[in-house]
C-alpha cells in the first residue's frame, strides 16, 4: 500500500539532519590564512553537495509514492485513513524541516557577519555558497509541500467519488459546519 | 461571486483544532464569501500547485481550498478541503 509506504518513509526522514552548513564553523579571532580560507570553502562546498544529494533522492521517492496514491484514489481504492495519516506526516516533516532550516539560516548569517569582520575575502567566498544553500533548502521544502498537495489531491478525488461533499450556501451553513456539541 | 463546498476531510481536520481556531475558521470563510480581497484572508494560490489556494487562519495555520469547476452561471466554486500548517520558508 503506497500510503503506508509513504508514512514509513517519512518517519525515517524525520530525525535525519536537513541540509546543514557543516563547514561554517565559528571563526574565533586571529587571521584567516589563505590556506585556511581555501580549506573552509572547499569543505563547505563538498559537504553541501553531499548533503543535497540524498534529499533530492528522498524527494523523488516521496513524489513517486504520492503519484501511486493518486492513482490508487483514481481507481477507487479505499485508502482514506492512510492518506490522511500520510498528509499529517508530510505536514509534520515540512514543519520540522522549516524550523531546522531557519535555525541553520540564522547560524549562517552569524558566521557570515563574523567572516565579514575578520576576512572579507572569506565572506565573499561563503556568500554564493550560502545563497545556493538557501535556494536548495527552499526547493526541498517546496518539494515537500508539493507532495502534501498531491496527497490532498488524492483526498479530493476520493471525496468526489464518494459524493462526500456538501454545499455551504449561507452563513448559517458555515456556522453549522464549525459548531461542535456544547459549543455555541 | 464565490460559492463554497466542503468535504469530510475538512470536518476531520477541524476536529483537531481548539474551539477558538474553529470559530476563527468560520469567520474567515464568511469573509471569503463576502469579500475575497479582505486583507486578513491573504487569499492566495499555492505556488506550483494549480487549482490550490489558501486562506490565512492565523500565523501558523491556513485553510486549503481546491478550485473546482465553476457553476453554470459562472460562480467560482471552491472546495474547503483541510486546515493545515503553512511554513513560510520563502524567508529562510
Amino acid at each position: 500500500m503506497a500510503a503506508t509506504a509513504a508514512i514509513a518513509f517519512m518517519e525515517t526522514l524525520r530525525d535525519r539532519p536537513s541540509i546543514d552548513l557543516p563547514a561554517m564553523e565559528p571563526i574565533r579571532g586571529g587571521t584567516i590564512t589563505v590556506l585556511d580560507r581555501a580549506r573552509r570553502v572547499a569543505k563547505l562546498r563538498a559537504e553541501l553537495i553531499a548533503a543535497e544529494a540524498p534529499l533530492v533522492e528522498n524527494l523523488d521517492t516521496l513524489r513517486r509514492i504520492a503519484e501511486e496514491i493518486v492513482s490508487a484514489a483514481q481507481v477507487g481504492a479505499d485508502i482514506s485513513t492512510d492518506v490522511e495519516a500520510a498528509i499529517e506526516q508530510a505536514e509534520d516533516l515540512e514543519t520540522r524541516l522549516a524550523a531546522d532550516l531557519k535555525a541553520t539560516s540564522r547560524r549562517g548569517d552569524q558566521v557570515m557577519a563574523m567572516a565579514r569582520r575578520l576576512s572579507p575575502e572569506l565572506a565573499a567566498d561563503y556568500a554564493p555558497l550560502l545563497d545556493q544553500w538557501r535556494i536548495a533548502s527552499r526547493a526541498y521544502l517546496a518539494g515537500l509541500r508539493d507532495v502534501r498537495i498531491r496527497l490532498m489531491e488524492a483526498e479530493v478525488i476520493m471525496d468526489t467519488r464518494a459524493g462526500d461533499v456538501r454545499r455551504l450556501d449561507s452563513r448559517d451553513d458555515i456556522r453549522r459546519v464549525h459548531r461542535r456539541p456544547g459549543v455555541g | 461571486m464565490i460559492r463554497l463546498e466542503y468535504a469530510r476531510s475538512y470536518e476531520r481536520s477541524l476536529r483537531r483544532l481548539p474551539n477558538r481556531e474553529t470559530r476563527r475558521a468560520a469567520e474567515q470563510l464568511d469573509r471569503l464569501v463576502e469579500n475575497p480581497s479582505h486583507p486578513s484572508l491573504n487569499f492566495e494560490s499555492v505556488t506550483g500547485s494549480a487549482g490550490w489556494h489558501t486562506v490565512r487562519l492565523n500565523y501558523r495555520l491556513r485553510i486549503f481550498l481546491r478550485r473546482m469547476e465553476p457553476d453554470a452561471d459562472g460562480t467560482e466554486v471552491y472546495r474547503v478541503h483541510r486546515v493545515g500548517t503553512h511554513s513560510d520558508y520563502d524567508r529562510l
